[in-house]
């Protein structure tokens, strides 16, 4: 009943009414943010969904799945249940965006657990000057911690608003509760049901007492309780609603009653009824208790109409907490900060050593395994560098050298001679002679079949040695430095010119 | 009063010094939260042992019931001894200004107001957005020091400054994240709370803004107790500084 205190109707009270839809009206507000401005910002394609009765089906979803007010349906399952509906929506979107359109819709509606806000603006009157504004705040789905992990709960604006109807009287949490009875019973969650109607008549009772007992802190300090802001309006409409909810008790018993012809629900609609009987007890205990408090409650009034609300309403964490403190010398920085630590971190308790313990934690297994130092490579340990290592000067002689063997067959011998002749064009006349004699003979190792990594590095090189075979024909080679057959040099084309010759000669 | 009450009200409050422990539907802790809120005399005897403790007794929440320990106690909680991953030698300093910032700035961040304290309710916290209004704070102070001639007024301090030397995020070789930047510090902020049982990791509510982190009630009633005397701090330094 106290989310009634949100929903306080600016003065003057014609205006109440008027007041009354445009919250309505607000309510609504998140689920046009949902459609008009998350939506199209969003990362899937928007218009194959229809988000606003996801909305509708998050709040149906959340209601049915808690027991009671103080029951719960985890996040988790609300965005699992979504992406399900949003998968039947558009079965064949390629980009597979289910999760992305329920985590929105959720997203949008939660507010990240905080509450949605509108600004009433108070028009000036005739014999004014000035108009006034009355920020409304309210929440959907409210985030919780419970025993078993984050929750999600309805609150009763969305029960009401979303699930029965918008001219409804919002905020009523009694009210509320039965209708998650009446929602309960229809779709034959008769525990569900029963659970529900405890829990309105428990809020009855606990209204009750909490009446009870701001009435006797009253008594005592007449300024214990808030009367200028939501005392009044708490008040008053406790009065306005209670033959609603007797009304709204009679068609709930009716419901039950009915309900009671089905064999296997027929004990829980009779514990329904009695507990509906019982809620039906307290209302009216409640109304006479409120009408005897009303002196205490006027004197009361007029004491605090003028006082201001306390301070904690009116802190501003950010401009009266957060901005001091960017500015505050290192000294007073240090004394808020533990002060907050103090306030947020649990009371630190220090460890009592025993031996056992002692023992068991310096004998246990480490929690981070000990890792050597990572060896780092050297390249000069790996064994084959890549490529190879021709100088370019060399590689590019040889490569010249070697292509005259394209043109005619050449023997090893020749180009052995040739390389010699021009020793004085490179550095190292000597690697010259190794490169020219090392290819000749990779060339008959390697045959046609090469791989691309065993090609010389140079591309000269290797373009001059791509076309050549090279042929053992048994002529050992007359050589200082080198030994073994002197091979021909040729391409392919040629050698079999050569052997067609030979045996056009023959 | 029956001695094994005193037992009772002990075991209560160790209950309550565990960071971890709910008291769940039927358990022991639940037994006993509920007869210190209807048995007035048990009650009683809970906040004497506490006080003989060097204990405050806040509220009773559904996450149990919060203690906090008074600052001459064994039980005292200071940034240096509350668990948060403060460096010791040259890095100290810099971490108990950075993490001291960070704190404020989630408590701030997660109740803009007085009225959000007050309400039940569990809001989320993501580290982008967190580092974008702390940012935002900075920068705002900084654009009131620009349209301020005393140059004392307004100007940042240590922490503030040191922040924004801080680069935004480090990438480590082998992923995550280095130390000193503003994401590792928030990041390792919001581990602390949920380490501590103040807040917890809630990945259905990730999206592309980040991961998400969901504060609980021990941390907006813990908050809420301090709020007004670090109002009060900040009250009595700016008209100190006034009047100097």
């Amino acid at each position: 009943m106290d989310l009634r205190s949100m929903s306080r109707p600016p003065d003057p009270r014609s205006t109440t009414e008027l007041y009354g839809r445009w919250q309505t009206l607000q309510l609504l507000g998140p689920v046009f943010e949902l459609l008009n401005r998350a939506a199209p910002r969003a990362d899937f394609e928007h218009r194959g969904y229809d988000l606003a009765q996801l909305a509708l089906r998050l709040i149906d979803y959340v209601v049915l799945h808690q027991a009671s007010l103080d029951g719960s349906v985890s996040p988790a399952a609300v965005v699992d249940h979504l992406t399900q509906v949003a998968r039947r929506m558009n079965p064949s979107d390629p980009r597979r965006p289910w999760a992305k359109v329920a985590k929105l819709v959720l997203g949008t509606v939660l507010n990240d657990g905080r509450p949605h806000q509108a600004t009433w603006v108070e028009p000036a009157a005739d014999d004014e000057t000035g108009e006034r504004t009355e920020a409304f705040r309210f929440r959907l789905l409210r985030l919780t911690d419970g025993d078993e992990g984050a929750a999600i709960t309805a609150t009763d604006q969305a029960i009401v608003l979303y699930l029965q109807a918008l001219n409804t009287d919002l905020a009523d949490r009694a009210l509320a509760l039965k209708l998650m009875v009446e929602i309960q019973m229809k779709a034959g969650e008769f525990a569900k049901a029963l659970a529900s109607a405890r829990q309105a008549t428990r809020t009855a009772q606990g209204l009750s007492a909490s009446l009870r007992e701001r009435l006797e802190d009253t008594r005592r300090d007449i300024r214990a309780v808030d009367w200028r802001g939501e005392m009044p309006t708490w008040l008053t409409d406790v009065l306005a609603q209670l033959s609603t909810q007797l009304e709204r008790d009679r068609q709930l018993r009716d419901l039950a009653e009915r309900s009671s012809a089905d064999p296997a629900a027929r004990d829980t609609c009779r514990e329904i009824v009695r507990e509906v009987r019982r809620g039906e007890d307290v209302w009216l205990r409640l109304e006479r208790y409120v009408q005897r408090a009303i002196p205490v409650f006027l004197a009361a009034q007029e004491v605090q109409r003028f006082q201001p609300r306390g301070l904690a309403a009116a802190i501003d964490l950010a401009r009266d907490v957060l901005r001091p403190l960017l500015t505050a010398d290192d000294d007073s920085f240090a004394v808020s900060a533990d002060e907050v630590a103090a306030g947020v971190a649990p009371p630190v308790v220090p460890s009592c050593w025993g031996i056992d313990e002692l023992c068991s934690v310096l004998l246990r297994a480490p929690a981070i395994r000990e890792q050597p130092e990572p060896e780092v490579d050297d390249p000069g340990d790996l064994g084959d560098a890549v490529g190879d290592s021709v100088p370019d000067d060399v590689a590019r002689c040889a490569a010249d050298i070697l292509a005259a063997a394209a043109h005619r067959p050449t023997r090893l011998s020749e180009l052995l001679a040739v390389a010699r002749s021009r020793a004085a064009e490179v550095d190292d006349p000597t690697r010259l002679l190794d490169v020219v004699w090392g290819a000749s003979l990779w060339v008959f190792v390697t045959g046609d079949d090469t791989a691309p990594d065993d090609r010389p590095r140079s591309e000269d090189l290797a373009a001059a040695l791509a076309p050549l075979v090279a042929l053992d024909q048994g002529i050992p080679l007359v050589d200082d430095r080198y030994r073994g057959p002197d091979l021909v040099l040729a391409t392919s084309v040629a050698l079999d010119r050569m052997d067609l010759d030979a045996s056009g000669a023959a | 009063m029956n001695l094994a009450d005193v037992t009772s009200a002990a075991l209560l409050i160790r209950f309550a010094l565990g960071p971890k422990e709910r008291p769940t539907t039927g358990s022991p802790y639940r037994a006993l939260l509920d007869r210190y809120v209807t048995d007035t005399g048990f009650a009683e005897i809970v906040s004497r042992v506490a006080d003989g403790l060097g204990l405050d007794l806040r509220q009773p929440t559904p996450l149990g019931l919060l203690v906090s320990g008074r600052g001459d106690g064994p039980f005292a909680v200071t940034l240096e001894n509350s668990g948060l991953p403060i460096r010791t030698g040259q890095n100290r300093l810099q971490d108990r200004r950075c993490f001291g910032l960070v704190l404020v700035a989630v408590a701030a961040f997660a109740y803009p107001n007085g009225e959000a304290l007050i309400e039940t309710g569990s809001p989320t916290v993501r580290p982008v957005d967190l580092e974008r209004f702390l940012d935002r704070n900075i920068g705002a102070v900084v654009e009131a020091a620009a349209g301020v001639e005393d140059e004392l007024d307004g100007q940042l301090g240590e922490a503030a400054r040191m922040w924004q030397d801080l680069p935004e995020v480090l990438p480590a070789q082998h992923g995550g994240l280095k130390r000193d930047c503003r994401r590792d510090y928030v990041l390792r902020t919001l581990e602390f709370l949920v380490t501590t049982g103040r807040a917890r990791r809630e990945p259905s509510l990730d999206d592309e803004r980040g991961k998400a982190y969901m504060l609980n009630d021990r941390f907006r009633v813990g908050l809420a107790e301090t709020t007004e005397s670090l109002v009060f701090a900040a009250l009595a330094r700016g008209s100190e500084q006034e009047s100097n």
